[in-house]
């Protein structure tokens, strides 16, 4: 039962620090970054955060993302706000807004909030440039820097990575 | 082939997240509902345990209590248990909708176990009823005047008094200075006696004294017969002192007879004093309760909008409806009101935080029965940027048991027994208020109980309950206008006009026997004044003049002695 339980906590760790190929991080701060700069008291915030949990991300660096474009998002609901409202104000849209706003489920994801909008569609349309910077930037430097924290034993016990490592290698 | 290995780690994530979920979603409404109650109120709101259920639409909170921000020691209202069922397509589409709910076993003024009071939140001390106070500035006039009438007929200031008294002052001042004159006078001739005895010893050796005395004898003979003048002088002057007491009894009593009568009273002036400081009261409760009423009904312009929110809401569509919406719910529960139970049901209908977008006004309709009884509809309406507000509160046979108003040292009344019928209609507009309330008293015993001794007393309080009997019936219209907060009040009743002649003619009768004692005190006093000026007069007259009589007849005696020592002594 120890044995079993220490296991499945392994795999909760796992889970959370995700797969950790440099697309799959790089994906995981991009999702990350959607859900940080979305408030969180709506629907679109549970279906990103529920998207990271069900996709082949790297959880962790999402979970770091989501925090870390949180608290760099705040002093731009300004911003959010007045991109939401052009785009909630849009004539040619209203049809559709209308609909949605009448539309069962949906309210509670407060798109016809000026800064949920504005965050979502700023932060679609950031959401490849991050994604691309992330990887170049793991690429070049992931691997150096895992092979310093390899060094680490408790980071080798929670990664699960093993004694002698390959260089090059990166679990 | 499932990947066991993927799925339960995501598994048993979003199990702990529902479970959080599901665990802290009752929390949550507790700490929002006490928050959002305390913010509204100003006192403390106290929860004992929420129960929800999403599935069925279902919210269940009990151990409800709400202070009164006023009294922090009571509750303002106290629910055993609130049910709420709500519209699932409402929740679908995040609003709040309550189809139906249940308050139940609703009481109100309970009391606490611990203070309702907020922190730095500070209780005002009640007032006086503005009907009262009114009553006081109406008739507190009418009284002083009946009162100074009163106090003119005192003969204690009069002028006869005053002359007397001034005579009696003055008449032994004057009697003292004769009497010292009078009584230096007759040591003088005593001296001269004494000398005249010692010279007779040796009378041939003592000539020259008897020659001394010769010459003193003349002057002291001057001194006697200018106080014999001045004797004179007082005695003419008594009977004008005297003629003086008289005048200003004449006078005095002409005073007396000018005093005016006492002005008529207005019925409605004695309706307020009688009956103001009850309805007051009265008045008092119910217009506390339709402001807290009034402040407890959201206000579109105030109430719940949220302290910060992230961006502004964009609503589409024209059918918009409130977020928030309690469209009927049940009351029941239990009450007090003067010491009498009462057991309390209702409803409350289209309750709202929007009610311009609902469109629909809020109408309460509670029902007491028992030892209490009274019907209430009051429709809360904040559709229009004015708020509109119609009370009517109707109460049929209230019972009624002894009671006092008034002051005991200006009048009080005493009502006992009895019942009463209220009906009360109020329209506010904004803090506007136009309304009646109409109160009918049968079987009624009203009595004055006391009239203070400045006002006649005992005698003027038997005339004036005489003047009630018969009265068992009668009714009491309070006419409001203005704002709610200090309203306008007007009490009118039929009580006041059926006595106001006979509380004219009750204080006119005491004035006139007033008026009549003090003729015969007047009397009375100008014949004991006279009668004590005189007889000391008389008394101060004797003494001098027997002092006068003795140096007369001491001076002639002398006279002789002398001239016989000289002539003997000239012809020796």
């Amino acid at each position: 039962m120890f044995t079993g339980s220490f296991k499945l906590f392994r795999s909760l760790v796992q889970t959370i620090r995700g797969e950790d190929s440099p697309k799959q991080i790089a994906m995981g701060i991009a999702m990350g970054m959607l859900l940080g700069l979305t408030p969180p008291d709506n629907l679109i915030a549970v279906f990103f955060g529920t998207l990271i949990l069900a996709t082949r991300v790297n959880v962790f660096a999402a979970i770091v993302s989501t925090f870390a474009f949180a608290w760099a998002g705040a002093p731009l609901d300004p911003i959010f706000h007045r991109i939401g409202a052009l785009v909630l104000s849009a004539d040619f849209m209203e049809p559709l807004w209308t609909m949605l706003y009448e539309a069962r489920v949906v309210p509670w994801t407060r798109f016809n909030n000026t800064v949920v909008m504005g965050s979502l569609v700023f932060g679609l349309a950031i959401f490849y440039p991050v994604y691309y910077i992330s990887f170049s930037l793991i690429s070049k430097y992931g691997p150096p820097a895992h092979k310093q924290l390899s060094k680490n034993r408790v980071y080798r016990r929670l990664a699960g990575v093993k004694e002698d490592l390959p260089e090059g290698t990166t679990s | 082939m499932i990947r066991w290995k993927y799925v339960i780690p995501r598994l048993v994530i979003l199990a702990t997240i529902c479970l959080a979920v599901y665990l802290g979603t009752n929390p949550l409404i507790r700490w929002t509902l006490i928050s959002s109650g305390q913010s509204a109120t100003g006192a403390k709101v106290d929860i004992g345990s929420v129960k929800t259920s999403l599935s069925e639409g279902r919210v269940e909170i009990a151990g409800i209590q709400i202070a009164d921000p006023d009294r922090p020691e009571r509750n303002l209202i106290e629910a055993e248990r609130a049910v709420f069922k709500m519209s699932i397509d409402g929740l679908l589409h995040k609003k709040l909708i309550v189809d139906k709910g249940s308050l139940e076993g609703v009481q109100f003024g309970t009391e606490r176990t611990t203070s309702g009071a907020l922190p730095d939140s500070e209780t005002d001390p009640s007032e006086e009823s503005i009907v009262a106070k009114k009553a006081k500035e109406l008739l507190d006039p009418w009284l002083d005047d009946v009162r100074d009438r009163l106090a003119e007929t005192a003969y204690e200031q009069s002028e006869t008094a005053q002359v007397a008294d001034e005579l009696l002052e003055r008449w032994p001042r004057e009697y003292d200075v004769v009497r010292a004159d009078a009584e230096s006078l007759k040591r003088r001739v005593l001296e001269l006696r004494r000398r005249i005895d010692v010279a007779s010893e040796n009378p041939l050796r003592n000539i020259s004294s008897y020659q001394q005395s010769m010459e003193e004898l003349p002057t002291l003979s001057q001194d006697i017969d200018r106080l014999y003048r001045r004797l004179d002088e007082l005695a003419r002057q008594v009977p004008v002192d005297r003629q003086a007491i008289l005048e200003a009894k004449d006078r005095d009593k002409e005073k007396l007879l000018k005093i005016a009568r006492v002005r008529k009273v207005d019925g409605d002036q004695i309706s307020e004093i009688a009956l103001g400081e009850e309805n007051g009261e009265r008045l008092n409760q119910i217009t506390e309760w339709i402001q807290w009423a009034r402040a407890t009904v959201p206000n579109p312009e105030k109430d719940f909008v949220p302290r910060r929110m992230r961006g502004v809401d964009v609503h589409f569509g024209e059918n918009r409806s409130p977020d928030l919406l309690v469209r009927e719910l049940s009351i029941t529960g239990s009450g007090e009101l003067d010491g009498d139970p009462y057991d309390l049901s209702g409803t409350i209908s289209d309750l709202t935080t929007q009610p311009r977008l609902h469109g629909k006004p809020t109408v309460v309709r509670l029902k007491a029965e028992g030892d209490r009884t009274f019907l209430l509809t009051a429709e809360l309406d904040r559709t229009s940027k004015v708020a509109q507000d119609r009370f009517r509160l109707i109460s049929p046979e209230v019972k009624h048991g002894y009671r006092q108003v008034g002051n005991d040292s200006t009048m009080q009344f005493a009502f006992d027994g009895g019942s009463m019928t209220l009906e009360c209609n109020m329209v506010l507009v904004g803090d506007q208020v136009r309304g009646e309330i109409r109160s009918i008293h049968r079987n009624v015993q009203v009595s004055v109980e006391n009239v203070g001794a400045d006002l006649g007393g005992d005698g003027v309080r038997q005339m004036l309950t005489s003047s009630l009997h018969g009265i068992d019936t009668f009714d009491v219209v309070l006419h409001l206008s203005g704002s709610i907060d200090d309203p306008d009040v007007k009490v009118e009743s039929d009580l006041g006009p059926r006595v106001a002649d006979q509380f004219q003619m009750a204080f006119s009768s005491e004035l006139d026997r007033r008026i009549e004692k003090s003729l015969g005190d007047l009397d009375q006093i100008a014949y004991e004044k006279i009668q004590s000026l005189e007889s000391s007069i008389q008394e101060q007259h004797g003494l001098v003049l027997g002092d006068l009589q003795f140096g007369t007849n001491e001076l002639a005696r002398l006279r002789n002695v002398v001239a016989d020592r000289l002539s003997f002594g000239r012809i020796r």
